[in-house]
């Protein structure tokens, strides 16, 4: 068992390269197993990586420890990306969707941390493909409902009594609230802009009521059930997603 | 989008603190009371810059999973801004820095924020509510103002 110590430039030189590394398997027509074992590759160096911010947080070494979360985010985001190039050729469009979000989402907690010519490049790219590659969404699904404070995810006291900020990072941490419990569902409004744009309409009926998939627009083996009326459209979509991301 | 503003019947609400209150979503009704899910965070960064407390404690949130940033209900009072004639200006300024802080390297949302404003002694009280983006908070201020001023 070897004892050697690893310099913060050279984990910083070699996620850079992992970075590039990852970057050139994220098209269409490299091959599903490449992109499959990169992505699994990704996991690794994500594990590796956390390992080091654990050890920053032991220190109590903010400024790298968020350093480490912003390697985290950014390789959580090519991994995310990977992985919706293989459900896209899998066919899985809904989850190749939610994939490429969770994408984004990386994007913009990483930017939290540092601003730079490569992960503005990626926010791009990211957008072009949902652009490109997927069907626009007019509107989204945005419910309303009461729910409880719950906990905090830095401190994991009750939210109301800490002084954590929801969004910000804490020592290579984002501060969000968790083990929320939804005590009444109040409503659910059709909008262009979502929190969340996971919650998409996966399939609508057509003029002849015939239940068409939102991805493929091909007939779905399931129908919407119920009657609609003439010159309405039945839909159905996903309200509310639990999705939750490596944050911590 | 802009600014509108009605008056409101709520003579049960009354300011238990000597700076600005967090109402809740329906401060209109007397129990049961649900605060905006934005503002236990808000308070938490606001309490260092201005002084301000919630109306009750809050224990039921009201949550919208909409891009928009629904702030929390403002109760400022007349005599507040008579102590006080920098606390409108001071709000909105902590409002402000909050969605710079809050939304970094995040598209800047659309802001919807009530402000509720009591006048002491006749309790003539007025709802202003603002839509907009984040940067023209100053139209919100300067309709409290407008309001603090009949």
């Amino acid at each position: 068992m070897t004892n050697e110590k690893i310099s913060f430039e050279d984990i910083k030189e070699n996620y850079d390269n992992f970075i590039d590394s990852c970057a050139k398997f994220s098209f269409f027509t490299r091959s599903i197993e490449k992109q499959k074992e990169k992505s699994s590759e990704c996991t690794q160096q994500i594990n590796l990586i956390k390992s080091y911010k654990y050890q920053a947080i032991e220190r109590n070494a903010e400024d790298q420890a968020n350093h480490f979360f912003h390697m985290q985010c950014m390789m959580n985001a090519m991994k995310s990306t990977l992985d919706m190039w293989i459900k896209i050729k899998e066919d899985e469009f809904e989850k190749a969707w939610c994939l490429l979000i969770d994408a984004q989402e990386y994007v913009e907690v990483a930017l939290k941390v540092a601003d730079y010519e490569g992960i503005r490049n990626l926010e791009s790219k990211l957008a072009s493909i949902e652009h490109s590659i997927f069907p626009d969404w007019a509107l989204y699904n945005s419910p309303g409902h009461t729910e409880t404070i719950g906990k905090c995810s830095i401190c994991h006291k009750n939210f109301a009594v800490c002084d954590h900020i929801e969004n910000q990072i804490y020592l290579g941490k984002l501060c969000q609230r968790v083990d929320r419990e939804i005590i009444e569902a109040n409503h659910v409004a059709l909008v262009k802009n979502p929190k969340d744009r996971r919650c998409i309409i996966t399939k609508i009926t057509d003029d002849d009521g015939k239940t068409l998939d939102y991805f493929t627009w091909n007939e779905s083996d399931k129908q919407i059930s119920g009657n609609s009326k003439p010159d309405e459209m039945m839909i159905s979509s996903i309200i509310m997603s639990f999705r939750s991301l490596d944050f911590s | 989008m802009g600014i509108t503003k009605k008056e409101i019947r709520a003579k049960h609400i009354q300011s238990k603190t000597d700076g600005i209150a967090l109402l809740p979503v329906n401060y209109k009704d007397e129990d049961n009371y649900k605060y905006q899910s934005t503002s236990l965070s808000f308070f938490k960064y606001a309490k260092d810059k201005t002084e301000v407390a919630f109306y009750t404690d809050p224990e039921v949130l009201y949550e919208q999973r909409s891009v928009e940033w629904f702030g929390p209900v403002i109760l400022i009072t007349s005599s507040l801004i008579s102590q006080n004639p920098e606390i409108v200006s001071i709000t909105c300024g902590v409002i402000s820095s909050y969605l710079t802080d809050f939304f970094k390297g995040q598209k800047k949302p659309k802001v919807s924020v009530k402000v509720i404003y009591k006048e002491t002694e006749t309790e003539k009280t007025t709802e202003i509510e603002y839509q907009g983006n984040g940067e023209d908070l100053s139209k919100l201020q300067q309709a409290i103002l407008e309001v603090a001023k009949k």
